[in-house]
């Protein structure tokens, strides 16, 4: 199989989703990427949810399966001089690190990225926190809930709101998720250069600056309008809600005109559609109260199936709203093989969610389950860095692997 | 070799989009920040749907005073071809013969039937790369389906993951599934680049927005895949954290998020509150217990914060080391000190509506920084100099 990535090395310093989700990214294109743990408790996503048949375990949780395939595990605490010593030596052969470390903990420790250079002048070093290494702001903590907050996601979130008592609202973990997105099309743009010139450089990404790109949407009213749009904010344009139907719901996205007019062909061309009050987009969001309990009525027997083949047809952005049972089902999704069964010598065989795009010359693949945790110890230590096996026995009595 | 202090991680990587509204531009646009030249073409029956749904535009002052179409294409180039006419798809292939990066994100067989599809352009430069982006992807029973951001939301299952105990679903209120289509569309435009640089090899990658969404919830997928049950919608609640919430605070609309992750954050917010016997209550004394009793110890903090100034409640808790901050609004994000600090806004002048100042790079790179290249173009603003300078034609 060609891996798009196959002659890509990493090492991948961070925990929970962030930096994880980047180095699986790149892992799953093919780059070989050693993830480094705490020795004796591993990456805090181990002791996250949710859990095989919802029994606690390192090797059982989902969220850290899905997160580390196709990576290698090494345990090491940086705490001691040779637990450094052996950091330089995992670094020196490496194209890229990742890493989530709070500014300045590294380089108390001479882990600091001019420190790293002189023993590797090609490294990459990505280095992802919550508001970037510089500014007043540099020490702060942050969360998902935090960042969606601090961006201005949450002020628009649930669009439509309605009343200003709506509390604004995140969406899961999807703000981490999307900046190791980013990080990751950073890494990709340094290692061009790198291949190019064979200088490597430290990128600094703040959590904060790299979601930016979800809120421009917004962020353009300020400078352009003088305004802030809010969740509260009436809809410019109607109907674009969420209605019930038999077995469940649907949103209806047809403000334009054109996608109206179809609608009710769909609906059957009642003659309150012919109401003035109707006529327009933003007419429509104007007099929605009225216009709600009508569309509902039609609506209220049809199926999600129904509702969602009939938008199709007509060119409508008509959406069914998926359950999990449905996204696992969805006739899309099993055709374009999205989800992908492997098996994990602890959790079994499992099916996880596969991968964002699909190429066609270097296919995402699946190739190896998540690590054990420290699996690759004697693989990384004792084989390649050269270390005998009396020597990896102390180390990890010493608690240093 | 060009001079390495002025170096650009894409320098001298071209990139022609074929894209309306947010994917395809996004994701151009992050290219753009790393120093590849991106030549935009525009549909004259149809201008991109962002300079068509401006409040300028309604206000009939035209399709290039878009804030929505200048945040995402500034740097760019405009070209403006009517790609119904076989002159102008010859064109297009001549811009694609010098190009390394195609991004197309028009319903799945638009570009096929424009004479443009990865076959053709694969005959005309064997090593492009074509990324093509749509909100159901290129195959499937689904893949006609009409493409609209907030319409994917709900197909995807997202909608149902988030929202209040026991409310309806609910839209999100940002660009969700187009952010993390263009992230992923981006991402696998490099990928891509890097694999041609390896073997040669050009190729076609289909992206569909649905999909992405999946592998940024894998939380409630594998609960299901695993234990065949997806926990229920909690508000902002958090599945260990507690208190985890936004908490209303002086003034009109202001809040506060306060995410509390262990007992010594706890003990930090108690003092700043001014509450310090809360962190020995035996309702909130570890976290097993702030847990199941989060609904009481929201209160508590909501009354706190209600007498509260926003920004204050954030500067003391961070200093405390508890991780806060305000919902912001666009214009509080313009006025942000951190932001500030890190020179994050660019200012772009613009022949029609002058200086604007708007969010800047997504990442700081020490060697070769990356940068907002000018502003957003006028509607064909770059045809002449695509056609004739840059292809040495003469315009048909």
């Amino acid at each position: 199989m060609k891996l798009a990535l196959k002659d890509v090395k990493i090492i991948e310093f961070g925990e929970m989703i962030c930096i994880p989700y980047c180095g699986k990214l790149l892992a799953d294109l093919g780059a070989e990427v050693i993830k480094i743990e705490k020795p004796g408790v591993g990456d805090a996503a181990r002791r996250r949810g949710p859990f095989l048949d919802d029994i606690p375990g390192p090797e059982r949780s989902g969220l850290f399966l899905y997160l580390n395939t196709n990576k290698k595990s090494v345990t090491l605490s940086l705490e001691k001089p040779t637990g450094r010593e052996i950091f330089h030596k995992l670094v020196k052969d490496a194209d890229v690190l990742l890493e989530d470390t709070a500014p300045g903990k590294l380089a108390r420790m001479g882990l600091a990225y001019k420190d790293l250079r002189k023993i590797n002048p090609s490294l990459i070093m990505s280095s992802v926190t919550p508001f970037g290494q510089t500014g007043p702001w540099r020490n702060y903590k942050t969360s998902d809930l935090v960042n969606w907050q601090v961006v201005g996601a949450g002020y628009v979130t649930p669009r439509w709101a309605g009343t200003p008592n709506q509390e604004p609202l995140r969406v899961l973990n999807t703000a981490s998720y999307m900046t190791a997105a980013s990080v990751a099309a950073a890494t990709m743009g340094a290692l061009h250069h790198q291949r190019r010139t064979s200088h490597g450089q430290q990128i600094d990404i703040s959590q904060m600056e790299a979601l930016m790109g979800l809120v421009a949407e917004h962020t353009n009213w300020w400078p352009y309008e003088g305004m802030s749009p809010t969740r509260t904010s009436i809809p410019e344009g109607a109907p674009r809600h969420f209605f019930k139907v038999k077995d469940g719901w649907v949103f209806v996205y047809a403000d334009e005109p054109h996608h109206w007019e179809r609608l009710v062909e769909i609906m059957g061309k009642p003659d309150w559609a012919q109401i003035d009050m109707f006529k327009t987009g933003k007419s429509r969001g104007e007099y929605w109260e009225s216009l709600q309990p009508l569309i509902a009525e039609w609506i209220k027997d049809k199926t999600k199936a129904e509702i969602f083949e009939a938008g199709k047809a007509k060119g409508v952005p008509l959406s069914r709203v998926n359950t999990m049972e449905d996204v696992l089902k969805n006739p899309q999704f099993v055709e374009r093989a999205v989800f992908v069964d492997i098996a994990h010598p602890v959790a079994g065989k499992l099916t996880y969610p596969g991968a964002p795009y699909k190429f066609a010359e270097s296919p995402w693949s699946l190739r190896s389950p998540a690590p054990l945790l420290g699996q690759h110890n004697v693989e990384i230590y004792g084989d390649r860095l050269g270390y005998d096996k009396k020597d990896l026995v102390k180390l990890y009595e010493i608690g240093i692997i | 070799m060009k001079k390495i202090e002025k170096a650009r991680a894409l320098d001298g990587i071209r990139v022609t989009e074929f894209t309306t509204s947010w994917v395809g531009p996004e994701s151009g646009l992050i290219l753009s920040q790393m120093g590849a030249d991106i030549v935009r073409i525009e549909n004259p029956a149809m201008p991109d749907y962002w300079r068509r749904v401006s409040p300028a535009y309604f206000r009939g002052e035209g399709l290039d005073k878009s804030g929505y179409f200048a945040i995402l294409n500034r740097g760019k180039k405009s070209c403006v071809l009517d790609l119904k006419k076989p002159e102008n798809v010859e064109i297009a292939k001549r811009l694609v013969k010098i190009s390394d990066i195609v991004i197309a994100n028009f319903a799945p067989r638009v570009m096929d039937n424009l004479g443009l599809g990865y076959a053709a352009l694969k005959e005309v430069k064997p090593d492009i790369i074509m990324i093509a982006a749509s909100g159901y992807g290129a195959t499937g029973p689904d893949r006609a389906g009409v493409a609209f951001g907030p319409a994917l939301e709900p197909y995807s299952g997202v909608s149902i993951l988030f929202g209040n105990p026991g409310g309806p679903p609910l839209p999100s209120g940002v660009t969700i599934t187009d952010h993390h289509g263009a992230l992923s569309t981006a991402l696998a435009a490099l990928v891509a680049l890097h694999h041609r640089e390896q073997t040669g090899e050009g190729q076609y990658v289909d992206i569909a927005e649905v999909e992405t969404m999946l592998t940024i919830m894998p939380e409630a997928i594998m609960s299901y895949t695993m234990n065949r049950y997806v926990p229920p919608p909690d508000g902002n609640h958090d599945e260990v954290m507690a208190p985890h919430r936004c908490y209303r605070c002086q003034g009109d609309d202001k809040w506060v998020a306060i995410a509390v992750a262990n007992d010594e954050e706890f003990r930090a917010l108690c003092k700043v509150m001014g509450q310090l016997s809360l962190s020995n209550d035996e309702r909130f004394n570890d976290g097993f217990r702030r847990y199941k009793n989060q609904n009481e110890l929201d209160e508590i903090i909501n009354n706190w914060t209600l007498t509260q100034d926003a920004n204050d409640v954030m500067t003391r808790l961070q200093k405390a080391g508890v991780a806060s901050a305000p919902a912001y609004s666009a214009e509080e994000l313009f006025r942000n000190p951190q932001l500030l600090a890190r020179d994050f806004f660019v200012e772009h002048e613009h022949p029609l509506v002058g200086k604007k100042v708007l969010p800047g790079v997504f990442a700081k790179f020490s060697e070769t920084p990356a940068e907002i290249r000018g502003s957003d173009p006028l509607f064909g603003e770059h045809t002449e100099w695509v056609v004739t300078k840059l292809l040495g034609m003469t315009r048909p």
